[in-house]
């Protein structure tokens, strides 16, 4: 009888008799029968345990261990894997089932803080918000900064779906296995003209041999929100106004006679439920996993909501002796969300706290409060009434998504040493969705084109389908003391994009109006191919030098012919140190190797056209026509375009050592690594009059990122009642630009963009030479003896008696110099605890909250039409007439410390049989946050410019785990 | 399988030239609807979407007749502007550097109808209409299509001599890409500009004199009010006199037979695309040209007590004349007679002095001029900008013609000069007994303010401070130049803008304007 240690029998062993060919397979109970010699040697064998030799015996009882090695031991890179300890490039795998979680709800989540190198941001705390990823700081200026992900074979677009935030949600974090992060260009460089940001590889779980085993987990949460904008309230705005302006004044008489805080009436306590369950087993040679969720989140602001149905199916069966191995994944989403209008967060920090949420007796606004002119009609410039946006728009939407693929992996039957994988696969999306502003209500006075009381509504829908081909061959041979591994192999992938938009009129829009359309609807479709081909060679020498040589060359419908195909090589070399005969004998050293890679990888992401290089013409849309005579025409305008356009290359030097000690209790990585990226994917200013457009997308440019990696996994405690793990890594990244333009002029001072809440055509950032990406670009501020700011008094930097434009100044960034995670799981018996705690050092935020909303004078706080504007309680202190948006002032330190989660738990290591065991749970995501920043959160994506964000909650959790 | 990488657009909207043009007319009538759209609106689609000049606001610095209107008012004795928004302030106390947004959005505005006008003459070239079959008829269409292609391309260029003077110099043969062209200086461009609409004149439209169903086209007429223009300004781009040709293009306008609009402010009303004083009209037609720029702006721009009678669709409230543009009508003993006075709101302000630069009320004078109101009272379609903006008018050639007179031009006389100042001062007073001046009353100074009652608002007022040398002078002066209250002069090289710092950081063939 052959079982596993929990004393599950074990199906379908291998049994041989140990140098014979005589054998057999255990039965559904585990059994088997062997006529065997009285002093043979049996072995016992199954794909994920330990081989087992017992001597033979009238009856046998035969326990099993699991291969933690075999298991752990492979990691999943691009095309294939390697065993751990083979690794050449800068690689990191992650258990997923070993991360300390918050509320996750998407695969982003999971990463927060996890691993060196790699930053996630999410966009604020909405439900299902997506996340900015960026490996090693990304590499490109216009092109896109996301890493490649790749989910079970299948690179998956991630460059968003209308009408679902996160793109990545489409696997619940439950059924993702592993994480692969490929950081360096010799491991990258096998995705070639993808592979610039980093790769991450998304393994999902299958199902084992073994009993049929059913999991469930499902938790409960409760949102809050922990901080608010520290604007005025409504007795020191009154106060505040009445003073700068006195009693009589038209302003004291615009001050309303309540009392509202807005930022209360805008958010609210909210409550998410999220279950999963997954059933898996074997049926004889094919594993197989199914597993399904639903997740429902409601935001803290208002309205907002997210629900979704995830489901994936897993089939692995094999044929022929495990030579013919195949994969079967299909994983699906289904997501209607009610997106909350995030506009009304600012707003809320600056309508009126005089005025009250709701009004009588006005024929406009639906009840709600709204500005009013003395000639009876609605204000169309002033600011709307917060509750109101929210409540009276209906932004919904539904998406279905799936990802699917069947890998066929043969080995062939003559040459055993040899394999074909093939690999076909989809990834096909479906959004619509419907923004339905109510009639009357107040937005549709103060925004949109017309101002005249009728909700401009939308109509969306995408069509996303991107289907993929891979083939390869894969040789592997170990001759004497070389080991080689060969695999060369070919992609094809199409990617097609349909959106359509309609604006249907309300009913009493058509009344009033007749049938006459207001805005015509629009479409739009495109397409591109990539083609590969791709090879690498593995060479291992005596166990200890390895050497990896990747080759790939892409193939783009996004460039013109003649410069269409880039080659992307790399190569890596790796010392295992710790097999060497001088080192071989130190006990404490379980692992040591250097490592050495090389690469140019590519970007063709370019997030705009899928033609680009093309000369193309596009008709207008509505509202953009002329008239000659009585007969309106449709515009047909020239596109600006660059036949030249080509890949952005990046070049990579990784050199990088993993260690290991006391048999593996602690271990780690340190990798330094240098990155240039040349011809730029950049969106720069072209001369006047050589295109239809005064910017471009073309490849101009170089930048450099360099930075140091660090991480460190210890075990210090592991005894019979207790375990301690903990993970700690840090990183350090510095980016420069070193060149901008197409002729180095030293008088152009850079790329100035950023574009800020406030005055229109104020910009905050520049692409400097010399200077990292996204620095502020402001004057320095003067500030009195007492360290108040001097309102409009900036530092004379040329020294020509009045400061002007030449006098901005680069400043700071929005980029952090490093972060760090720590994150500690500590158990006692059947008590666990676990926190994630992550810092961000040397990030600079523009708060441009503050800056809009502290002036007081001239139309800042008060509108000729009759309103105010609420305003910073900072605004007393500051006391500026005007606004000052490009005073360094507002570039303030946004270095944080925080805490994204704890968590306490308790297992019962038996519910009704001792198969059966429950976990239950309580966690405290974002607890706390330390940081000097003034704003709302230190913490967002926007390069640094802090205007409207959605508030992370405080979210307090509890959940329940079964596993039968 | 490679093959797949030759793709096509998909989109029935988006086309290469080979889809695009073939040979039926309706492609070269958009295209060049394109062209004149772009005078008109910020982008490719309703509301200054699709802007066609980027990285800057659509509908506000990448307008061209905003972004035009606020260089030659603001900068002026007639505008002031409130807002704070970055330009804006120096353009009132006429301080800017080469990097403001709005110097940047005109430049790169005119720019771009440049590149439109020469892909345009580009794909209609003899060889290529007949290679794509098309009809004589068809390529005789597409020949005054070509000529009017031209005609907007030197009016582009006349505007950027004005503002810039020393700028690039494209033309359709010019490559499209990674080349830096070449910088014209303001003599060479000038004779560039005349060359051109001398030789266009001939394959463009007779005028027609009210609407028609070419309305909208510029024909000849517009291409001698162009001429007109320019010759009275050649003295300052190119050092030149050129008040004979000021006057020869100026009969030539008048002889084809415009008429002025009989009462004043009808010129400035919703249906003003029936004036027969209209030249070379933008055209406004609701939210068939939706966008903030533009007419919208002109009708926004001013204080919210006008909203409901202008019918504008909004009321911004930053924009309002100086003290200095009612002194100039001031000036006549009977300027309360003078209907062009009355649009000066002053009894909607409690200050006609502009005390506090950025407050918005009681502080300067609101001002009517422009009507989204038809002249019978009634409204258009819909609160959308219906009025067309008189780029043109005959108004401004009349008053070019006295002034080339004055300033010794031949071919024209004194007598004629003062009957066609005395024609549009009887239009515009109430009493005509009131309305007429004297020969002796007939000179050069008289003239510049006689623009200013007649112009003022109309996008001209810098352009002619220049011309009368009193633009940057410390002669004469206005609240707020150069910065102080009273007004103080400036450096004279603020007559011309400087090229923006974004071009001087891509094409380094060019030099920057003299003081920046």
């Amino acid at each position: 009888h052959v079982k596993d240690a929990s004393g599950i029998p074990i199906i379908g062993a291998n049994v041989v008799i140990k140098g014979s060919t005589i054998g057999s397979v255990t039965d559904l109970d585990g059994n088997f029968q062997l006529q065997a010699p009285q002093d043979a040697t049996i072995s016992i064998s199954f794909v994920g345990y330990k081989p087992t030799e017992v001597k033979a015996a009238p009856v046998l009882m035969v326990v099993l261990q699991e291969d933690a090695v075999m298991l752990e031991g492979t990691v999943v890179i691009g095309y294939g894997s390697v065993k751990k300890e083979d690794v050449t490039g800068s690689v990191l795998a992650i258990d997923a089932d070993k991360l300390t979680k918050g509320m996750a709800t998407s695969a982003s989540d999971l990463l927060v803080g996890k691993a060196a190198g790699v930053s996630v941001v999410t966009d604020g705390g909405a439900p299902g918000a997506s996340a900015a990823i960026r490996i090693r700081g990304g590499s490109s200026m216009s092109a896109s900064n996301d890493p490649l992900i790749v989910i079970d074979g299948v690179p998956v677009d991630n460059q968003g779906i209308s009408g679902m935030s996160n793109p990545l949600a489409t696997v619940h974090p439950s059924d993702i296995a592993t994480f692969t992060i490929l950081k360096d260009a010799s491991a990258t460089a096998i995705y070639g003209s993808r592979a610039s940001n980093g790769v991450i590889i998304i393994t999902t779980k299958t199902g084992k041999t073994g009993r049929v085993k059913v999991d469930y987990n499902g938790s409960f949460s409760v949102s809050t929100k922990y901080n608010e904008v520290s604007v005025m309230d409504s007795e020191t705005f009154r106060n505040f106004v009445t003073t700068k302006f006195g009693a009589g004044s038209n302003q004291a008489k615009a001050l309303g006679n309540t009392s509202t805080n807005w930022q209360d009436q805008i958010f609210r306590t909210a409550y998410s439920t999220d279950h999963n369950v997954s059933i898996s087993g074997a049926i004889p040679n094919m594993p197989y996993r199914a597993s399904v969720a639903y997740t429902n989140e409601n935001g803290i602001l208002k309205t907002s909501n997210l629900e979704r149905v995830t489901g994936s199916l897993s089939a692995n069966p094999n044929f022929f002796d495990k030579k013919l191995n195949i994969n079967l994944n299909v994983k699906g989403v289904y997501n209607t969300n009610r997106f909350a209008n995030q506009g009304a967060i600012g707003m809320a920090t600056q309508f009126d706290p005089t005025q009250p949420v709701y009004m009588d007796n006005n024929n406009y606004g639906n009840g709600y409060f709204i500005y009013m002119k003395t000639d009876g009609k609605p204000v169309d410039i002033a600011l709307t009434n917060p509750v109101a946006m929210l409540e009276q728009r209906n932004d919904e939407s539904t998406v279905y998504r799936s990802i699917g693929n069947a890998q066929i992996d043969y080995r062939m039957h003559f040459l055993p040493d040899l394999r074909a994988n093939l690999n076909v696969g989809y990834d096909v999306s479906k959004s619509e969705g419907d923004v339905i502003i109510a009639d009357n209500s107040p937005m549709t006075y103060t925004s949109g084109n017309f101002k005249q009381g009728f909700g401009e509504n939308t109509y969306y829908y995408q069509l996303k389908r991107n289907t993929l081909l891979d083939f390869y061959l894969n040789y592997a041979k170990e001759i004497g003391i070389n080991n080689i591994d060969v695999m060369a192999g070919y992609s094809w992938q199409h990617f097609y994009n349909s959106t359509r938009n309609r604006y249907p009129y309300s009913a009493a829009f058509a009344q009033s109006k007749g049938e006459e359309f207001y805005k015509e609807g629009d479409e739009y479709e495109s397409e591109n191919y990539l083609i590969s081909f791709f090879g690498r060679l593995n060479y291992t020498l005596l166990n200890r030098y390895l050497v990896t040589f990747t080759l790939r060359n892409d193939g783009s419908s996004r460039f013109n012919p003649d410069g269409r195909w880039g080659l992307f090589p790399s190569v890596a070399l790796a010392w295992k140190m710790n097999e060497e005969a001088f080192l071989k004998d130190v006990d404490a050293l379980s692992d040591l190797k250097l490592r050495l890679g090389y690469g140019i990888t590519g970007q063709q992401n370019l997030g705009s056209s899928d033609y680009p290089y093309m000369a193309r013409y596009m008709y207008s849309k509505a509202g953009a026509n002329y008239y000659f005579g009585d007969t309106k025409y449709s515009l047909i305008a020239p596109l600006a375009y660059d036949e030249n356009l080509k890949w952005e290359e990046t070049t990579t030097w990784n050199a990088g050592l993993d260690y290991g000690f006391l048999n593996g209790r602690i271990t780690g990585a340190l990798d330094f690594y240098f990155r240039e990226t040349k011809d730029l994917l950049n969106t720069v200013s072209v001369a006047a009059g050589t295109n239809f457009s005064n910017q471009l997308l073309t490849n101009v440019g170089t930048l450099e990122n360099k930075g140091v990696e660090f991480s460190i996994n210890a075990h210090p405690v592991v005894t019979k009642d207790w375990d301690w793990t903990i993970g700690y890594n840090i990183s350090y990244n510095k980016n420069t630009i070193t060149k901008m333009t197409l002729n180095d002029d030293p008088n152009y001072v850079g790329a100035i963009h950023g574009g800020i809440d406030g005055g229109t055509g104020f910009n905050a950032l520049i692409h400097a030479v010399g200077k990292p990406f996204n620095s502020f670009y402001v004057y320095e501020q003067v500030y009195t003896p007492e360290g108040v700011p001097v309102e409009g008094a900036y530092v004379d930097q040329n020294g020509d008696g009045k400061t002007d434009e030449k006098d901005l100044i680069t400043y700071k960034k929005a980029a952090p110099d490093v972060f760090m995670g720590f994150s500690s799981q500590l158990s006692y018996k059947n008590w666990d605890f676990a926190f994630a705690l992550r810092a961000s050092l040397g990030n600079y935020a523009y708060n441009n909250i503050q800056s809009q909303r502290e002036a007081w004078g001239g139309s800042q706080m008060y509108d000729q039409t009759g309103f105010l504007k609420n305003r910073v309680t900072t605004a007393e202190y500051t006391n500026f007439n005007n606004a000052r948006y490009l005073s360094n002032y507002y570039i303030q330190n946004a270095s944080f410390l925080r805490m994204d989660n704890i968590s306490i738990g308790y297992t019962f290591n038996k519910v009704f049989t001792k198969d059966q065991k429950a976990r239950v749970y309580a966690t405290v995501q974002n607890p706390f946050v330390i940081t000097k920043y003034d704003g709302l959160d230190p913490e967002f994506n926007n390069n640094g410019i802090d205007n409207n964000i959605y508030p992370r909650p405080r979210v307090y959790m509890i959940g329940l785990s079964l596993n039968f | 399988c490679t093959g797949d990488l030759d793709t096509v657009p998909l989109d029935k909207d988006e086309l290469v030239s080979e889809v695009v043009f073939g040979s039926d007319i309706a492609a070269y009538q958009q295209s060049i609807a394109k062209l004149y759209a772009g005078f008109v609106i910020g982008g490719n689609s309703g509301g200054d979407s699709d802007q066609d000049v980027v990285g800057i606001d659509g509908g506000s610095q990448a307008s061209f007749l905003r972004v035009l209107w606020n260089m030659q008012e603001l900068t002026s004795d007639e505008a002031h502007c409130a807002w704070n928004d970055p330009g804006i302030p120096d353009f009132n106390i006429l301080s800017w550097g080469s990097s403001s947004p709005w110097i940047k959005g005109s430049y790169y505005r005119l720019f771009y109808q440049i590149s439109v006008a020469n892909a345009f003459l580009r794909e209609t070239t003899d060889d290529k209409l007949a290679a794509r079959g098309c009809s004589a008829d068809v390529i005789a269409k597409v020949k005054t299509l070509r000529a009017e292609a031209r005609y907007l391309r030197a009016l582009c260029y006349t505007q950027a001599l004005d503002l810039y003077r020393n700028v690039p110099h494209v033309t359709e043969n010019s490559k499209i890409g990674n080349v830096l062209p070449d910088q014209i200086m303001g003599p060479e461009l000038f004779t560039y500009i005349e060359t051109e609409l001398k030789e266009c004149e001939a394959d463009m439209l007779d005028p027609t004199v009210g609407f028609s169903a070419n309305y909208g086209h510029a024909n000849k007429a517009a291409n001698w009010a162009l001429l007109s223009r320019l010759y009275l300004n050649a003295e300052v781009y190119a050092g030149v006199k050129k008040y004979t040709e000021c006057i020869t293009y100026s009969n030539k306008v008048i002889a084809a037979g415009y008429q002025l609009e009989p009462v004043y402010g009808d010129m400035f009303r919703a249906d003003n695309h029936l004036s027969k004083e209209m030249i070379h009209p933008f055209r406004y037609d609701g939210d068939q040209t939706m966008t903030w720029g533009g007419m919208t702006y002109l009708l926004c721009m001013g204080s919210s007590d006008m909203q409901t009678a202008t019918n504008a669709k909004g009321a911004w409230q930053g924009v309002r004349a100086k003290s200095s543009l009612l002194k100039i009508f001031e000036k006549e003993s009977n300027s309360t007679l003078d209907s062009r006075r009355s649009m000066l709101r002053t009894e909607l302000t409690a200050n006609v002095e502009i005390v506090d630069q950025s407050t918005f009320k009681d502080n300067g004078i609101p001002v009517a001029k422009f009507y989204n109101v038809n002249k019978d009272g009634s409204n258009p379609g819909s609160a959308e900008a219906y009025v067309d903006f008189p780029y043109f008018r005959l108004g401004e050639i009349y008053l070019n013609y006295a002034e080339a007179v004055l300033r010794g031009g031949t071919g024209g006389d004194r007598a004629t000069a003062l009957k066609y100042i005395n024609d549009l001062r009887k239009r515009a007073y109430t009493d005509d007994s009131k309305a007429v001046i004297a020969d002796a009353d007939l000179k050069l100074d008289f003239i510049l303010d006689e623009r200013g009652r007649e112009l003022f608002y109309e996008a001209q007022r810098r352009t002619d401070l220049i011309r009368f040398g009193k633009f940057t002078s410390n002669d004469y002066v206005w609240p707020w130049k150069g910065g102080s209250a009273t007004g103080t002069g400036v450096a004279s090289y603020f007559k011309v803008f400087p090229i923006p710092s974004d071009d001087m950081g891509t094409n380094t063939n060019l030099i920057q304007n003299e003081g920046y």
